[in-house]
């Protein structure tokens, strides 16, 4: 009578585990689109539909660019477990050399080559130091951030700003709507390249085995360095277009480009209910969802009027409260790696 | 259960925190000032702007909210903070507000606070602050948004009928005249190679990493104490050793260490003294600085204690004031008086003052400060917007803001 009721109570608690862990990873999946949802309808409403507005939505298709390119290419290098802290430094360099390499020559085209060469280099250079030397990751890219910075400075000489009307022959002026369509088409198109590269090729998986641990990926006969430089490879893609972009819409290049980009990729993969751990629950939808989420949030923050202090403010709560509901679905019980 | 409490709460903040946001009925569809009223002073259709009479200086007028976004480097900056301070006075008077940006660092910051700008129903833009030159006026104007400011960009963009108009120190009869930052330079170095000093040295800013602004002051600084040596002075500076390059940081603090612990007795910086005044008191020594500050209690104990002996100084409703009136007037129908007779952009000559004695410093700050009042009313500015004055005339608004320190003195 007694082993009965204490097996009806085990079976109970395993329902009662199984659901809860159910609907908590539930919960987790659904929050960053539940968050972006959010966001986007209390300040819809809040800016009475001012949010929403044509000319709004153009402005925020352009802004969201820099961060949804560089956080998509990203996922590729998160996911696979290495932390790059040096986006943002990376983003700058090619933007100042694609920038002078523009005003040298009057071409987007050869400016575009400049901004891609460099991102693929330093992407060469990242995947090497990840792949050999035997440091934490994130300590190099502290490093190299600070090398980036220093390069663009030395490269600039006495100049503060880079300014692509200073070029040869005159580059082409892009106005606000067609800045908006380019900034649409190429974001979606990277982002459909890099969903079937992900989902659809052996290299998302790979990522994800090696971000999960890389001795067991190892000893499943993953080629950790050849995967490694494919990752950079990919975020050396979404540096370099955006990098690009960001020429075409400000068409001016200085030592603060894409200050904010790094910190702004970290809080877009989070928000887009990806750990920068990487491993299994990586997705690259997590890089354009979050980077929406962070972009609609400032939108309508800075269309409500609020002083800089309210803005902070309601910035941090809102990424708690959307980083405490993802974070409901991560195992807290991992084996040690 | 705590993680739920927890997010409620969040939950609860963010909403009680959008809910303290100011009610105003003019939040929608970003209207197009571009094209409600061009640059003629017409509405759209063509119709004149109907000339207003006795109108309450109460925050009534204009009907709509007049929104102006302002692109800030450092919203903490006390120069900075005086000039808000000013335009907070003007909106217990009109009914206009300022949306202020955070601090701005990249060129893709400033596009998204003048995109945030135009959804949010901004008249006009006053760039405060500019890091995207005339491409970010561009992108300003092209959304239709007046913009105002920046001296520097004013030839690329003075024929744009959004572009209303920036300040100028320069002498206006001078083709060859020099720029604010230099005549500022130049003012100090003068006054402190003048001021019977042994040794000085020189804080250069942002000279050393090329910004243009600092570079002029530098240049105004050493052609300034060249003129008072050339005069007489005996006063020692060689560039080659007295200059404290950049700004505070490791080899800042390291040289200004081996200046105070040298043989010099004073010092001229392109940028704010604030960094200086604790290790002079430290060092014991009779140290006089020279610098480009504001009035305010930071700087008075040290004016009143002979330290700070000139201070140049932007009085934010003489230097800026002529934001107000030129945005205002645009966004009213009013954009006529925002051109000069060539059809350009007004370039509004305005003074910096240099206050060279404890007694001017005083006299404003007792203004400024202890009175809160300003050296320009909102009374004063109403006679130079159109929409409250039909005679104001473009003659009116050049002549309010170009206010020398012995007028302001003498008001």
């Amino acid at each position: 009578m007694e082993k009965d009721l204490n097996a009806k109570l085990e079976e109970a608690g395993r329902k009662k585990t199984a659901s809860t862990k159910i609907d908590a990873r539930l919960v987790g999946n659904i929050a960053p689109y539940a968050g972006l949802v959010l966001v986007v309808v209390v300040f819809a409403i809040l800016t009475k539909g001012a949010l929403l507005s044509v000319s709004n939505l153009q402005g925020m298709s352009s802004t969201v660019i820099l961060t949804a390119m560089c956080a998509i290419g990203a996922v590729f290098v998160f996911g696979a477990g290495y932390f790059d802290m040096s986006i943002g430094g990376a983003v700058c360099l090619a933007a100042v050399l694609g920038a002078q390499a523009m005003i040298a020559t009057g071409s987007f085209f050869v400016g575009f080559l400049a901004v891609l060469a460099v991102s693929i280099v330093l992407a060469l250079l990242k995947s090497i130091l990840a792949a050999y030397v035997n440091v934490p990751f994130f300590i190099f890219t502290i490093i190299l951030s600070s090398i980036f910075s220093a390069l663009v400075l030395v490269l600039m000489g006495n100049e503060t700003t880079i300014y692509l009307r200073n070029a040869v022959k005159p580059l082409r002026e892009f106005n606000f709507t067609e800045m908006s369509i380019i900034s649409v088409v190429v974001l979606a198109a990277f982002f459909i390249f890099c969903v079937v590269v992900f989902k659809f090729t052996p290299l998302g998986l790979k990522a994800k085995n090696m971000g999960g641990n890389i001795i067991s990926a190892k000893q499943s006969g993953i080629d950790t360095v050849k995967t490694t430089v494919k990752v950079f490879i990919m975020s050396a893609l979404g540096v370099a277009l955006a990098a690009f972009l960001l020429l075409l819409r400000t068409r001016t290049a200085s030592a603060s480009t894409a200050g904010t980009v790094g910190t702004d990729v970290m809080v877009a993969l989070v928000l887009g209910g990806m750990p920068l751990s990487g491993g299994p629950r990586t997705k690259i939808s997590a890089g354009l969802v979050g980077a929406v989420t962070i972009t609609v949030l400032n939108s309508g923050l800075a269309i409500l009027g609020l002083t800089t202090g309210q803005i902070q403010i309601a910035r941090g709560l809102v990424f708690i409260v959307v980083v405490l509901v993802s974070s409901l679905s991560y195992r807290s019980k991992l084996l040690p790696r | 259960m705590k993680k739920v409490i927890a997010l409620l709460l969040a939950l609860v903040m963010v909403f009680a925190l959008c809910a303290c946001t100011p009610k105003d009925p003019n939040v929608g569809p970003a209207s197009n000032p571009g094209t409600e009223t061009t640059p003629g002073g017409e509405q759209p259709g063509g119709e004149e702007n109907p000339p207003a009479a006795n109108v309450p200086l109460d925050g009534s007028w204009p009907e709509e909210t007049v929104k102006i976004g302002v692109e800030a480097f450092d919203t903490t900056d006390e120069s900075f903070m005086g000039v808000m301070e000013y335009f907070d006075y003007l909106g217990d008077y009109f009914n206009v507000e300022f949306i202020v940006s955070e601090a701005l660092n990249a060129p893709e910051d400033e596009f998204a606070f003048i995109d945030n700008c135009a959804a949010a129903g901004c008249k006009g833009i006053f760039g405060y602050y500019n890091i995207a030159g005339a491409e970010a006026i561009k992108h300003c104007t092209s959304q239709g948004m007046y913009y105002w400011g920046n001296e520097q960009y004013y030839p690329d963009v003075a024929d744009d009928p959004l572009y209303v108009g920036t300040y100028t120190f320069k002498d206006m009869s001078d083709e060859n005249g020099k720029n604010g930052d230099y005549m500022a330079g130049y003012e100090l170095g003068y006054a402190m190679a003048s001021a019977g000093l042994k040794h000085i040295a020189m804080c250069n800013g942002g000279a050393v990493i090329g910004v243009q602004m600092f570079l002029d002051r530098q240049a105004g600084v050493l052609d300034g104490i060249a003129a008072a040596q050339a005069e007489g002075s005996e006063t020692r500076f060689d560039p080659a050793t007295d200059i404290v390059e950049g700004f505070p940081g490791d080899s800042y603090f390291a040289k200004q260490a081996e200046i105070l612990a040298g043989d010099y007795d004073g010092m001229v910086t392109t940028f704010d003294a604030f960094t200086w005044f604790q290790p002079i008191i430290d060092s014991g020594k009779d140290f006089k600085v020279g610098a480009i500050g504001t009035v305010s209690d930071s700087y008075k104990a040290f004016v009143d204690n002979g330290t700070v002996i000139s201070l140049v100084y932007d009085c934010g409703e003489v230097v800026f004031g002529s934001v107000f009136a030129d945005l205002v007037n645009a966004a009213t129908g009013h954009a006529d008086l925002t051109r000069g007779a060539d059809g350009k952009a007004l370039l509004n000559h305005t003074q910096r003052w240099v206050l060279s004695s404890a007694e001017d410093f005083n006299a404003v700050y007792e203004k400024h400060i202890t009175d809160g009042e300003y050296y320009i009313t909102a009374e004063e500015m109403a006679q130079v917007l159109g929409g409250v004055n039909p005679d104001a005339t473009v003659d009116d608004v050049m002549a309010l803001f170009d206010m020398s320190l012995e007028d302001a003195l003498s008001k």
